[in-house]
């Protein structure tokens, strides 16, 4: 009987059950054999494939150290000998997602096949999805057993050498890659049936999907700062100290605003930061760190900016899909707008 | 936009995008201790200044670390005893 193929897996500090955000600049280290959800993938893959080794790295050291991280992550890939890497899954969380996708793309280049999975709207699936196999999964952990059910089988198929079909067939995000096909039928038949369809209200598939880009155009300049009044936002969730509010810490359906009128500083004392993807401790000891109150109230007594706006606006950012945040972002510039707002300072964590 | 991961604002089309410090503390760095914690603070607030200052066309990055200070808006020498 062949030998099992070997898989190597990636995670990080979290799944590794190295600890949470305190955790999240440690290294990258590697252990024999599966640790933690590696356990579950082994179970998923069965008796013909092997995870032989775990490569995990803290989320904040992969993304601030990326060359670093790649680095050591290479030789711990070559030494490994594999025949497939699996990265995550990732769901939800950025940070981890942009690290999987990186390695992937890192394996691919070492001529290791690999994939990852997480959530559709996951920064590393954003980013990297033409680059990368990324199988969608939901937000949480709690569908892990899912993920790794539709992970298994295209790990052995990728090991094995075996061409993947098309995303829709195999079950990992379309990589807006157009290959040709015989469909069996002239394109005048196809276009026809397609037509009546339509005209029936039938469901129909459009073969050439057009992705529409999302950009906006830039703002103009501000002519000058001195004469500008500037708003000031923030996705670090910054919250009144105590969260009266009930400010939620993830996925945020809703930004909160508070008035500054009479504040020159953002104080410990009266905030805190309530945001589930980052250590909030050196925030809540100065909440100036995501919101620069202090300095623009500096620069604003002595004649260097027009005015800070009295109003500041702040949310949880983790976890919060691209589609609430267009609303939540076009509804902040409404209000700063509707203020006389020129210009304004989004800081992010 | 202000953040230390600058790489992700970029590639998903903010059109200034300002280099922070740290995911953790993105205005400053309490490392420095408190006065150079607070000119680096400055630092990357006059960058974001200046970034609002400047016509762009598409997702550029303006870097503290790598903009002269004389170049930056709010010439003046601030110090603030802490």
């Amino acid at each position: 009987m062949a030998a099992p193929i070997r898989v190597v897996h990636y995670i990080n500090q979290f799944f590794a059950g190295m600890g949470g955000e305190e955790a999240a600049g440690m290294g990258v280290s590697v252990s024999e054999g599966a640790v933690g959800p590696g356990r579950a993938l082994q179970q998923a893959l069965g008796s013909s494939a092997s995870v032989v080794k775990t490569i995990v790295c803290g989320d904040n050291f992969f993304n601030e150290r990326t060359a670093e991280a790649l680095a050591a992550i290479e030789q711990h890939l070559n030494a490994a000998k594999a025949q497939v890497l699996v990265a995550g899954p990732a769901f939800g969380s950025g940070r981890y997602g942009l690290a999987c996708a990186l390695v992937c793309r890192k394996a691919k280049e070492l001529g290791l096949p690999a994939l990852t999975a997480m959530h559709e709207q996951n920064p590393g699936a954003l980013t990297y999805r033409t680059e990368a196999i990324i199988v969608p999964t939901g937000e949480t952990a709690a569908g892990m057993a899912e993920a790794l059910a539709r992970i298994a089988p295209l790990a052995l198929k990728l090991a094995r050498g075996e061409k993947l079909g098309p995303a829709s067939v195999e079950g990992y995000l379309p990589q807006g890659r157009r290959v040709s096909i015989d469909r069996q039928m002239p394109g005048y038949q196809r276009a026809l049936a397609m037509l009546l369809d339509k005209l029936h209200g039938r469901p129909f598939t459009t073969e050439v999907p057009i992705q529409m880009p999302d950009r906006v155009a830039p703002a103009k300049a501000v002519a000058s700062v001195a004469r500008a009044k500037l708003g000031l936002v923030t996705t670090g969730g910054l919250v009144r100290k105590g969260n009266p509010e009930r400010a939620v810490s993830r996925m945020a359906t809703r930004f909160h605003r508070h008035s500054v009128a009479e504040l020159e500083s953002l104080s410990g004392r009266d905030w805190e930061a309530f945001h589930g993807g980052y250590f909030n401790h050196i925030v809540n000891a100065n909440p100036n760190y995501i919101l620069p109150l202090s300095f623009l109230r500096d620069l604003e007594q002595r004649g260097m900016v027009g005015s800070i706006f009295e109003w500041i606006y702040a949310l949880p950012g983790v976890g919060t899909s691209v589609a609430a945040s267009r609303v939540l972002g076009r509804d902040i510039a409404r209000d700063l707008q509707d203020g006389g707002v020129h210009a304004a300072l989004l800081v992010s964590t | 936009m202000i953040s230390a991961i600058y790489e992700l604002p970029l590639n998903t089309g903010a059109n200034r995008v300002v280099r922070g410090a740290r995911i953790e503390h993105v205005i400053g760095d309490p490392n420095l201790g408190p006065e150079k914690d607070y000119e680096y603070g400055m630092r990357i607030v006059r960058a974001a200044l200046r970034a609002l200052e400047t016509e762009v066309s598409a997702p550029t990055l303006f870097n503290p670390l790598e903009m002269s200070l004389e170049d930056l808006p709010a010439r003046e020498e601030v110090r603030r005893a802490s």
